[in-house]
């Protein structure tokens, strides 16, 4: 079978079974609205070309987000829970925590501590 | 601060320390800092404006967390003014002023109709939690001290002092010690 995978400027991307792992590249990561939108496109098309079951997104390197980013996650869980499949953020840093608990999407979310 | 604004005929006010603000946050003179204003045009000049408040702030011996902050609160009225009052025409340049002291005060001007933040949805309440409105409003009110919107809801001004307890924690009766 031939991989579609193609090359990301924002993603780090490792597969392993019915899991997909995803990271931001680079060493800080600030998710503004503008960014937000970059690595939505690259995450939707990863998406697409992967049938695995769970996304797993490391948080680990990103310090900063907003509103934009957390509706564009609601919306990414939403359309993977609507096709069988789960999405899950792991190791937020503490702030970016505080921003999910802010809006309670805590509740909605699977927030994980640690990879895994 | 309330008090100020309220004459000024600003509505919505929202304070999480009521009574417990730092003064009046109008410092044209007597020395105190003066009000920084930014025009902004382009995602370019966004991030410029919110470096720039960030470092006063940085600058002026507040924490990481206040940074944070502001930052997050004056993105989020930013793009509300684009996306909201000009449709999301750069065309239409948004007015930022700031000060910062012992606390900050932002102020985020588009010249859109405006709204009324009355009748906007609660995005925490469970059948709204998918939806996609009213996060940012959110945001702005749970990280800063103060939010309140002018009459015609065109601008927001934003205030924060210190210190400040984390977002979402409850309020007691008569605001913190």
């Amino acid at each position: 079978m031939t991989s579609r995978r193609r090359a990301y400027k924002y993603l780090v991307v490792g597969e392993g079974g019915p899991v997909t792992q995803v990271r931001l590249a680079g060493g800080r990561v600030r998710l503004n609205e503008w960014v937000t939108h970059e690595v939505a496109g690259e995450l939707a098309d990863l998406v697409g070309g992967t049938e695995s079951h769970v996304l797993l997104l490391d948080l680990g390197n990103v310090e900063y987000l907003t509103s934009t980013t957390l509706g564009w996650l609601v919306g990414l869980h939403t359309r993977l829970r609507s096709a069988g499949r789960h999405l899950a953020l792991s190791r937020p840093q503490p702030q970016v925590r505080e921003v999910i608990e802010a809006t309670c999407l805590d509740r909605l979310l699977d927030v994980r501590p640690a990879l895994g | 601060v309330v008090n100020t604004l309220t004459a000024w005929g600003w509505s919505e006010v929202v304070c999480r320390r009521p009574g417990a603000c730092w003064g009046e946050p109008v410092p044209d003179g007597g020395g105190v800092a003066p009000w920084h204003q930014e025009v902004v045009r382009s995602p370019a000049d966004v991030g410029r404006a919110l470096d720039a408040i960030t470092a006063a702030v940085a600058g002026a011996g507040h924490t990481r967390k206040d940074a944070f902050a502001v930052r997050l609160a004056l993105e989020e009225a930013i793009v509300n003014a684009h996306k909201h009052g000009h449709r999301e025409d750069w065309g239409v340049p948004i007015a930022v002023r700031y000060w910062v002291g012992a606390g900050v005060v932002a102020q985020v001007e588009d010249q859109g109709p405006g709204f009324d933040p009355g009748q906007v949805p609660d995005p925490t309440a469970p059948e709204n939690l998918e939806r996609s409105t009213g996060r940012g409003l959110l945001l702005m009110r749970a990280y800063m001290t103060l939010v309140c919107h002018s009459r015609r809801g065109n601008c927001v001004c934003l205030c924060r002092d210190r210190p400040l307890a984390a977002p979402g924690a409850p309020v007691p009766p008569g605001g913190r010690p």
